[in-house]
């Protein structure tokens, strides 16, 4: 199928157009994802925080964080402030339960007791599908000695993103749509012309390799070919 | 007539930046939302962390009446502050508005905050913008309300929410408000202050990462375009130019090589046509007014593409530029048969990336020459597709590092045979231009891959990272394949460097035959190495160290690194253009080299950030200078050779040397770094640049660029 520079152009332009735009929607949404993400877990980084220096303080008293009651009345305290399915559990170290405000979302928590017993100092993350966790370790003299996890939903984060991807998807469409029929007109305005101008040329030209009656008026080669046509008539004296 | 074409002209220039528009409003739009949602998080975040704290005090105060006869309020905010250190300030107040208690201790509260006496009316100035109030009208608001009626029409929903409530900007911070104690009669008011420069930064940050994808997503689709423009309109034409310079010159030795279906093209084949037609009849006449082949029909002519190679080595760099950011962390945390530190096991494979980049390279100019340039650069990108899929299976460091080696080789083999393209798909007269777009080519590639591999490995990890890669490398093998000309251009000023050729007077070793040649030695010890040496050891390891020792974060470096690519995208092209009109390639190469070494010295003479911008800028323009005019230089100084040996032999050798100057220079600032800091180092490093450049020009000005003993020959031939 033999395509004119109209529609190669044209096509072109806008495929290229349309898939930057595209581009452009994919990585921006991926970055806004990332922060936004990371500003909503923030929120539940300094409840994990309070808990932690809560039940940390309690401990100096020589029990065990088992056998210490301060403990789960400081989560419970502390739950009851968050509404929207906030859950506080105490874990040991080696991720046995030891209180919980309310059912924690079942996962394979020995995988987030190594992270936190192995770096005592740092908040860890961690997604459970519908729900996200902060754990923070409870340290008795530096060492740890058991940890305390945060869960949250991460449906208000999800539902947030949702909102701005349908957003942002609108507005890349409605810019496509208002922007691909302007970039055709002004592309088709300059292109088309040529295009004519071309075919209009190659026409000339064709006739003038038949033989036929020569036409110089056009580019600069048509009037090229003109003269050495002429120069060869003359040369051979016939056309 | 002549109106209509002027009036097309501007709507050309006018569309251009028509083009921009629609990404310039979507980033706006998508950055205005996304900061409606943000900010909210922001206001969330300071209320969590000051709830407990108001429990607590309705707790205590439910035992002693008032606010301001509890004790150690100020350590009960201390301890809130603890758990959340983003927090500014926190401070309460009475209900008649003296203070309280507020942390830290030493804190200047900004005047304003508090309430007087039972009022509800706020007793300080509140930013407009944050209290709900009718915005004043800006193009921001105006935009933004008629975006957000449109999008209410079509969808029944508001584009923009704006829900800040119950925060105030004061100043430099965003207050938030809390009353202790019921909402009708409260016992005080808690007040949490966030920096506004926090958010102010966070702002500024996601801003530029966005301009950074745009830049990206605009450079892929320019090189895209440009193809296109290249291939139905540029080329066709330019072989009519040729077609109609030789029939002025009654010369029908010639037609062209057209293949494409096009209007032009259809011209060009009609042209062909009529020269071949014209042939016949000259030759039938024997007029001597003509000049025919022995045959009478001509010769077919293949029209040099040299911008044929651009989109598929862009897309080739930025395959390799987008495991930048993955691969550190990546090859750091594969287990090993050895135990090593994970730092050491990624700098092991990344060497073995190197090492055999510098085969590759050696290799490549040489294959290139004796089996064909596309066949190399295909099979070369072929070679790093797969070594870069494999990472996607990769499980331990072996593994990594022999598909680092695979990577490497095919690295080098196409970085050779593209540059050998480049030189032979160009004119002499050219050439800086040439291969300035090969620079441009890299730097822009350096630019956009990064960014989106960044972005890629924050959200879908580092084996989705690697898969995307691969991906693009096989459309640029396939793009490779499909569009570049499989036979050499053969214009009669094109190609000057002819095939390799039996050594009639040499029985040298290339490396050998090449060090006899002391302006060869000299361009390599003086300028390319030196080059390396600044890049690599100076911008790339000395400017983030010294960026970091200043307390600047991550992305303060990578703004200063892409000033670097910024100044090359946008001077280099003109540059390069005023090099081959007036044969400036030496003086570009010398002095390319001594200011990007003369920027060096500003970071250890002045302290500060903006000196570190301008080094980079100034490191930039004479690497724009320097890097492309040097290609031009090294061509010239080594006629002979190229001759003799063959000019892909030549290029190869030219780049294994500099390659060394990339592995010095890492080690050298190392070593410094023992007894300097990063900035000193820098100028050190600047320094011996400088002194480097310096000789090499002095013993230019002194010999000249040209053997004495081929201008001679030439004079003698000429003669």
């Amino acid at each position: 199928m033999k395509l004119g520079l109209v529609t190669k152009i044209v096509g072109a332009i806008l495929i290229v157009f349309a898939a930057s735009i595209a581009l452009v929607a994919v990585l921006i949404y991926l970055k806004f994802d990332r922060v936004y993400s990371d500003a909503y877990a923030l929120r539940y980084d300094s409840v994990a925080r309070e808990s932690q220096a809560v039940i940390e303080r309690s401990l100096g008293a020589g029990l065990s964080l088992e056998a210490n009651v301060a403990g789960r009345v400081a989560i419970e305290r502390i739950a009851e402030r968050h509404t929207g399915g906030v859950v506080l559990a105490l874990f040991s170290t080696s991720g046995a339960p030891i209180a919980t405000t309310a059912a924690a979302p079942e996962f394979d928590i020995s995988a987030l007791a190594r992270a936190v017993t192995s770096t005592p100092d740092a908040l860890i993350r961690h997604p459970l599908g519908t729900h996200l966790v902060t754990a923070a370790a409870i340290r008795n003299q530096g060492f740890p000695v058991g940890f305390v996890a945060v869960f949250y939903p991460a449906e208000p984060a999800e539902r947030a993103l949702d909102g701005l991807r349908d957003r942002m998807l609108g507005a890349a469409l409605a810019l496509g749509l208002i922007f691909a029929p302007v970039l055709f007109i002004v592309v088709f305005w300059i292109v088309y012309p040529q295009e004519r101008r071309f075919a209009r040329d190659a026409a000339k030209m064709r006739r003038m390799a038949n033989g036929d009656e020569a036409d110089p008026t056009g580019m600069g080669v048509l009037a090229r070919a003109a003269e050495v046509r002429k120069a060869l008539d003359q040369a051979g004296g016939t056309s | 007539m002549k109106a209509m074409r002027a009036a097309r002209l501007w709507v050309l220039y006018l569309a251009a930046p028509l083009g921009l528009a629609p990404f310039i409003l979507f980033g706006l739009l998508s950055f205005w939302s996304f900061e409606d949602l943000l900010i909210p998080q922001v206001e969330s975040r300071a209320d969590i962390a000051s709830e407990g704290l108001v429990r607590q005090l309705e707790f205590n105060a439910s035992f002693f009446g008032t606010l301001g006869e509890l004790r150690d309020v100020g350590a009960a905010l201390d301890e809130t502050r603890d758990a959340a250190t983003e927090l500014s300030f926190i401070a309460v107040y009475d209900p008649a508005g003296a203070l309280i208690a507020v942390s830290p201790a030493d804190k200047d509260l900004p005047a304003g905050i508090g309430h007087e006496d039972d009022d509800e009316d706020r007793a300080f100035e509140t930013d407009p913008l944050t209290v709900g109030d009718a915005p004043p009208a800006t193009w921001q608001t105006q935009l933004r309300g008629v975006v957000n009626q449109a999008y209410l029409t079509v969808t029944g929903e508001p584009f923009f929410f704006a829900s800040h409530s119950d925060t105030f900007a004061i100043g430099r911070y965003l207050v938030t408000e809390q009353a202790v104690g019921p909402a009708d009669a409260p016992l005080g008011y808690v007040y949490v202050g966030t920096e506004l420069s926090v958010l102010a930064e966070v702002r500024r940050d996601i801003a530029i990462e966005t301009l950074t994808i745009f830049i990206a997503a605009l450079l892929i689709g320019f090189e895209c375009i440009l193809l296109l423009i290249m291939a139905n309109l540029i080329r066709p034409l330019q072989m009519l130019g040729f077609l109609d310079q030789r029939l002025g010159a009654r010369d029908l030795r010639y037609d062209v090589d057209v293949r494409g279906s096009g209007r032009l093209d259809e011209l060009v084949a009609e042209t062909n046509r009529f020269v071949r037609r014209s042939s016949e009849r000259a030759r039938a006449l024997g007029s001597r007014l003509f000049s025919v082949t022995d045959s009478g029909a001509p010769d077919t002519v293949t029209y040099p593409a040299s911008r044929f190679i651009r989109l598929p080595l862009f897309l080739f760099f930025v395959g390799e530029t987008l495991l930048r950011p993955s691969l550190p962390i990546f090859l750091s945390e594969l287990s090993s048969p050895v135990p090593l530190e994970g730092s050491m096991l990624a700098g092991i494979a990344m060497s073995v990336f190197l090492f055999t980049s510098i085969l590759g390279v050696l290799l490549g100019g040489r294959w290139a020459e004796s089996h064909g340039i596309k066949q190399t650069v295909v099979i070369g990108m072929a070679i790093i597709a797969i070594g870069t899929g494999i990472h996607v299976f990769v499980t331990d460091i072996v593994m990594a590092s022999a598909a680092r080696g695979i990577s490497g080789f095919g690295y080098g083999l196409t970085y050779a045979a593209s540059q050998l393209y480049v030189l032979r798909h160009t004119a002499a007269k050219r050439r800086t231009t040439g291969f300035s777009f090969f620079f441009v080519v890299v730097v822009a590639a350096e630019i956009s891959g990064p960014a989106i591999g960044g972005i890629l490995d924050d959200r879908v990890g580092a084996t989705a990272v690697f898969a995307a890669a691969a991906a693009v490398m096989v459309l640029a093998v396939l793009l490779a394949l499909w569009i570049l000309p499989s036979r050499l251009p053969n214009l009669p000023d094109v190609a000057p460097a002819s095939a390799p050729q039996e050594p009639e007077d040499q029985d040298d070793p290339a490396p050998v035959f090449l060090r006899r040649n002391l302006r060869f030695v000299t361009l390599v010890a003086c300028f390319s190495v030196p080059g390396k040496m600044m890049l690599n050891g100076a911008l790339f390891l000395a400017v983030p160290l010294a960026v970091a020792a200043m307390g600047q974060s991550a992305t303060e470096t990578g703004r200063i690194i892409m000033t670097y690519g910024v100044v090359i995208l946008l001077i280099s092209p003109i540059l390069a253009r005023l090099a081959d009109r007036y044969a400036l390639s030496p003086v570009y190469t010398f002095g390319g080299t001594l200011i990007a070494a003369a920027g060096l010295l500003l970071p250890g003479l002045v302290d500060g950030l903006w000196p570190l911008y301008v080094a980079v800028a100034l490191f930039g323009l004479g690497q724009a200078m320097s890097v492309p005019a040097q290609m031009t230089l090294l061509l010239g100084l080594t006629e002979r050779e190229c001759r003799v040996l063959g000019a892909g032999v030549v290029m190869g050798r030219y780049r294994f040397y500099e390659r060394l100057g990339s592995l010095l220079g890492p080690l050298l600032v190392s070593a410094i770094m023992v007894f300097a800091s990063a900035g000193e180092a820098i100028f050190i490093l600047g320094l011996l640049s400088l002194a480097a450049g310096a000789v090499g020009t002095a013993y230019f000005l002194a010999v000249g660029n040209r053997d004495e003993e081929d201008a001679i020959d030439a004079l003698l031939v000429k003669g």
